[in-house]
């Protein structure tokens, strides 16, 4: 059975794409099949993490919304990034597109968001995926709410900031209204490693829910710029034993 | 009750969030789900049947949920279709496309 798995932040900057990137390439090293499509039609960018640009993307996300491919077509196999780890497992990218023009016309000429759920639902038939991952846009809109909908698990991004508690608040509010039936949180960009357990503590029982993980904000990783996936360059970093824990999270049932 | 000949022209997910917690749950379920038997919703929902298939009907006329029958029986679908919207002026989008 596969699992579908929104990560999204209230606040835009919280190492959202990056944890995501991440996320699908540990759980796909471990020889999953894995998807993951850039919903954040408004500012895209994850593909930027899989050395994606706008010459090697015939199809995006916004040409199946317009009916121009299947979404399939649009899917990408950037599995070669996991070559090191001599992994048997897949990535596919489904990327928003990147064209200036082909933002504004999806923005101004909107979509069938109905569209979004069954074309999930066909990567996951079509590609047999094990996991669907789903990079949100930040705060909340229609597609953002059709994707915390439709997931198995929901990883909210927060940093230890007080307009990312109150924006991760209503996250929560909204997620727990739409029966979501399982919710994380991850902390990013922490500071001060020795009082990670009394924060994890307070944000625990400030949301009541669990936080998988809290990634410390990382010289190494702003160093790296978005210019491959952590976890595969440095498998052997503490940020990316983070990782592994929210991935055994969301192994969990 | 629909059926396939009058599929409503589906709702956004916002719209969701308006809806009685009951309902909502339902729905929820059937967007995850993306079809259900009154069974399998009574089962879920661990209401009787006639609970269940009065909320449906609610939501069929609400236009959340269309109905199709499929081997002999009544299927349950959640029609998520609704278009996104620009907040934009035309004139400021005109600008944009200049870029």
């Amino acid at each position: 059975m596969s699992k579908i798995i929104s990560v999204h932040s209230f606040r835009g900057g919280t190492g959202k794409s990056n944890i995501t990137a991440n996320l699908a390439s540990c759980i796909a090293r471990e020889g999953n099949r894995v998807g993951i499509v850039d919903t954040d039609i408004q500012s895209p960018g994850i593909h930027v993490l899989f050395g994606f640009n706008k010459d090697n993307m015939k199809y995006s996300l916004n040409d199946y919304l317009w009916d121009n491919c299947s979404i399939e077509d649009a899917a990408y196999d950037v599995s070669s990034i996991l070559q090191n780890s001599q992994s048997k497992g897949k990535i596919y990218l489904i990327p928003s597109s990147v064209r200036t023009s082909e933002i504004t016309r999806i923005l101004r000429e909107g979509y069938d968001v109905g569209l979004l759920n069954d074309g999930f639902q066909q990567l996951i038939d079509v590609l047999n995926l094990d996991y669907l991952f789903i990079d949100t846009h930040p705060g909340l809109n229609e597609e953002t709410l059709l994707s915390i909908t439709i997931s198995d698990i929901l990883i909210l991004i927060l940093r230890p900031d007080r307009q990312d508690y109150q924006g991760t608040a209503i996250a929560v509010e909204i997620a727990r209204q739409l029966d979501v039936p399982k919710m994380v949180l991850v902390i990013n960009k922490a500071i001060g490693e020795s009082n990670f357990p009394t924060l994890k503590k307070n944000v625990e029982s400030t949301f009541e829910t669990s936080v998988a993980g809290i990634f410390p904000l990382s010289e190494d990783v702003a160093s790296l710029g978005s210019s491959d996936i952590f976890c595969l360059r440095y498998p052997n970093h503490p940020i990316s034993k983070v990782i592994e824990s929210v991935v055994k999270h969301i192994h969990t049932p | 009750m629909s059926d396939e000949a009058s599929k409503p022209q589906g709702f956004k997910p916002s719209d969701v969030l308006t809806l009685p917690k009951e309902e909502r749950q339902l729905v929820n379920w059937l967007v995850r789900r993306q079809k259900a038997s009154l069974l399998e919703l009574a089962d879920y929902l661990k209401q009787s049947d006639e609970s269940v298939l009065s909320l449906l009907n609610n939501l069929v006329e609400k236009k959340f949920v269309y109905t199709k029958q499929e081997d002999g029986q009544i299927l349950y679908y959640a029609h998520v279709a609704g278009k996104t919207t620009s907040r934009l002026s035309n004139k400021m989008w005109d600008k944009l496309n200049n870029i």
